[in-house]
């Protein structure tokens, strides 16, 4: 099931603007809504329901060989569209005309919400030219050369959790008075039974989905802004590329597990104040996921080729915070770490020289 | 974040900080105590030669250890039992002495007394309380006569001291009619005081530096920006149950640290008529 939106204009395709939130004609400007195009085209998230069965069956029964894979055929110029098995959207390789495989988001795979693209190519380019060049011990000549081998807008498919933390928690801790009589100093320490008791509810703490994507570096690409979510549509999709989920929400609530109860951990220690001393003597947390939604977030990845290695960079299309690991140069992080101990000891032994 | 941009900020720093270890390694200037032609005046004729020259290597020995003069002096009688005056007339009439420590032990049946005093460097090791110490432990042997058992201590525990360092009382003086400060000790002093304050500071600041570098080397590639506020639902309360019971209170009392110097000396210091400041002490036996 292959889904290309054309303009009702001039027949050229139409390809989600992330700069104005619409779905634009490359070729004449045309301009409408994605909800509205949804709306127009009488497109029904159900209709898919049949293909997404047949898709079931084949990933079921049968090993999803490249060979046996279904065939997609472009609408445009009548092309077999080559798609990973885990893409759902992409572009033609012929006439790079955007597609969606419908059948690939649909039914169980039907993604609940999707925050679209807000930073386009252009700005990513940008943005990251800058990121480069403001990177203190970044290398020089990865600094400065240009070697962006590619940049590609991805929705990654993540679960946004919605998760229950339940716990108790009693602590010891104590708070000390000093002063001073005749000649001596009194410490008086008074001593606190504390307890907490919380129920905390998470709402759509995200997990990336993707075997592909490395769980560090989307966690780092957090926080994404709920309030420009929207209800899943395919035209978001149109002109960039999509995956599907490898993992279901079962899979990762292990990880979003420990999660909570590290959240909660600090929110219950931050309840805990105006002691000198805390110390937790019994805990009890537990998680409980009450929901998780399917939902597609907008990411920029670039592929750097410095020194013939692929250095892999991730950049929110939303926010535009940019994560990876660049090539540092050993000379600034020495320089760095020298310049760090000599101000340090500077000012240390001169403070303990004027004490002395 | 912003200021590390600016890399040319960072090189005067580190200049700084050469130039702050150069001056610290720096050869210091050598100030060696030459040592004096003779240690020990045996003014009074005790000892037999064999022990005399036992002593007088000794004194030598233990004065090239230490880096200044050991010298004793026996004599049978001081004019008005002026003992400090004698020492400090021997040692302006010594010009060469230098750092040294200088002994008198009288003999005579009638005053049987022994004074000590240090000179130059000598004064802050040798303080007057150290030296009422080093009288404490030959006085047992001077009582029953045993002067040669007696006097072969003296460099012992001279350089016993000299290798613990300046006494506590050393800079306050305060004993002293005319207070003048050794300015070859106040100098060392001061380049012991700064090496030490280094050394102390030197790990502190290597973890200083290695852990800052580490956060700036782990946050070169972004770091994680979402804490346990961003998900919580707050419209919510959260925290459902709470008490904080007081139980007991606990008591302890210390003494405060006494700010008192370490006295009792300076009974025996002052300046020689040359006007050489120096420790002393002195004690019949
Ligand atoms: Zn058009
Ligand atoms: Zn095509």
């Amino acid at each position: 099931m292959v889904i290309q939106y054309q303009c009702p204009d001039c027949g050229a395709d139409l390809e989600f603007h992330a700069e104005t939130g619409m779905m634009k004609c490359g070729s004449c400007g045309y301009e409408v809504k994605a909800e509205e195009l949804v709306a127009a085209s009488g497109e029904d998230p159900d209709a898919y329901l049949h293909d997404y069965e047949h898709f079931q069956e084949e990933t079921r029964y049968h090993t999803f060989g490249e060979e046996n894979a279904e065939q997609y055929v472009c609408k445009n110029c009548g092309a077999v569209i080559i798609a990973g098995e885990d893409t759902s959207a992409t572009h033609c390789e012929f006439c790079g005309s955007p597609v969606v495989l419908g059948d690939r988001l649909s039914g169980e795979l039907a993604p609940t919400n999707v925050i679209p693209f807000k930073i386009s190519k252009q700005q990513a380019e940008e943005a990251f030219r800058k990121w480069k060049k403001n990177g203190f011990l970044l290398k020089k000549d990865f600094k400065n050369a240009d070697r962006v081998k590619s940049l590609t807008g991805i929705y990654v498919p993540f679960w946004l959790f919605d998760v229950k933390a339940q716990g108790e928690v009693n602590a010891h801790c104590t708070s000390k008075h000093t002063y001073e009589r005749g000649d001596y100093i009194i410490t008086e320490t008074s001593h606190f039974d504390v307890f907490r008791r919380v129920d905390i509810d998470y709402l759509k703490i995200p997990a990336d989905a993707s075997e592909k994507m490395e769980d560090s570096m989307m966690d780092k690409l957090e926080p994404f802004s709920y309030g420009e979510m929207k209800k899943f549509q395919t035209p978001y999709l149109s002109g960039y590329l999509a995956e599907k989920y490898n993992y279901t929400d079962q899979d990762l609530f292990p990880r979003v597990e420990q999660r909570v109860r590290g959240y909660a951990r600090s929110y219950i220690r931050s309840t805990i104040h105006g002691y000198s001393t805390v110390n937790i003597t019994r805990e009890h947390l537990k998680a409980r996921q009450k929901k998780a939604e399917y939902t597609l977030l907008p990411v920029w990845m670039f592929c750097y080729d410095y020194k013939q290695c692929d250095h892999n960079f991730y950049m929110n299309g939303q926010t535009g915070k940019i994560v990876g690991k660049p090539p540092l140069s050993k000379g600034k992080v020495a320089l760095l770490f020298f310049s760090l101990a000599a101000v340090s000891e500077l000012l240390l032994s001169l403070l303990i020289f004027l004490l002395s | 974040m912003k200021i590390w941009r600016k890399k040319q900020g960072f090189f005067p720093l580190f200049f700084l900080f050469f130039c702050f270890l150069s001056v610290l390694w720096a050869p210091q200037p050598c100030l060696a105590q030459e040592q004096a032609e003779q240690h020990v005046y045996d003014d009074a004729g005790y000892f037999k030669k064999k022990e005399e020259n036992q002593l007088e290597d000794l004194c030598l020995a233990y004065g090239e250890e230490i880096d200044a003069n050991i010298v004793m002096l026996i004599e049978d009688g001081v004019e008005n039992k002026a003992w400090k005056q004698f020492l400090e007339d021997f040692y302006d009439a010594h010009e060469t002495l230098g750092d040294c420590a200088l002994l008198l032990l009288d003999i005579n049946e009638e005053e049987r007394r022994i004074e000590i005093q240090g000179y130059g460097e000598m004064e802050y090791i040798i303080t007057d309380t150290r030296i009422d110490t080093i009288i404490d432990a030959m006085i047992d042997n001077l009582s029953s006569g045993e002067y040669y058992s007696a006097l072969i201590q003296f460099p012992t525990l001279v350089k016993r001291y000299h290798d613990m360092g300046a006494g506590s009382d050393a800079r306050t003086h305060t004993g002293h009619d005319n207070e003048i400060y050794n300015p070859y000790y106040y100098e060392k002093e001061k380049e012991n005081k700064i090496v030490h304050s280094c050394m102390l500071a030197l790990p502190a600041a290597l973890l200083i530096g290695g852990i800052g570098t580490g956060i700036f080397v782990y946050n070169s590639g972004g770091k994680m920006t979402s804490t346990y506020h961003n998900y919580m639902d707050e419209s919510r309360q959260s925290l459902i149950g709470r008490y904080d019971r007081y139980t007991h209170t606990t008591r302890s009392e210390r003494r405060k640290p006494q700010e008192t110097h370490s006295g009792g000396g300076g009974h025996g210091g002052g300046v020689s008529s040359g006007g050489s400041s120096h420790s002393g002490g002195g004690r019949s036996f």
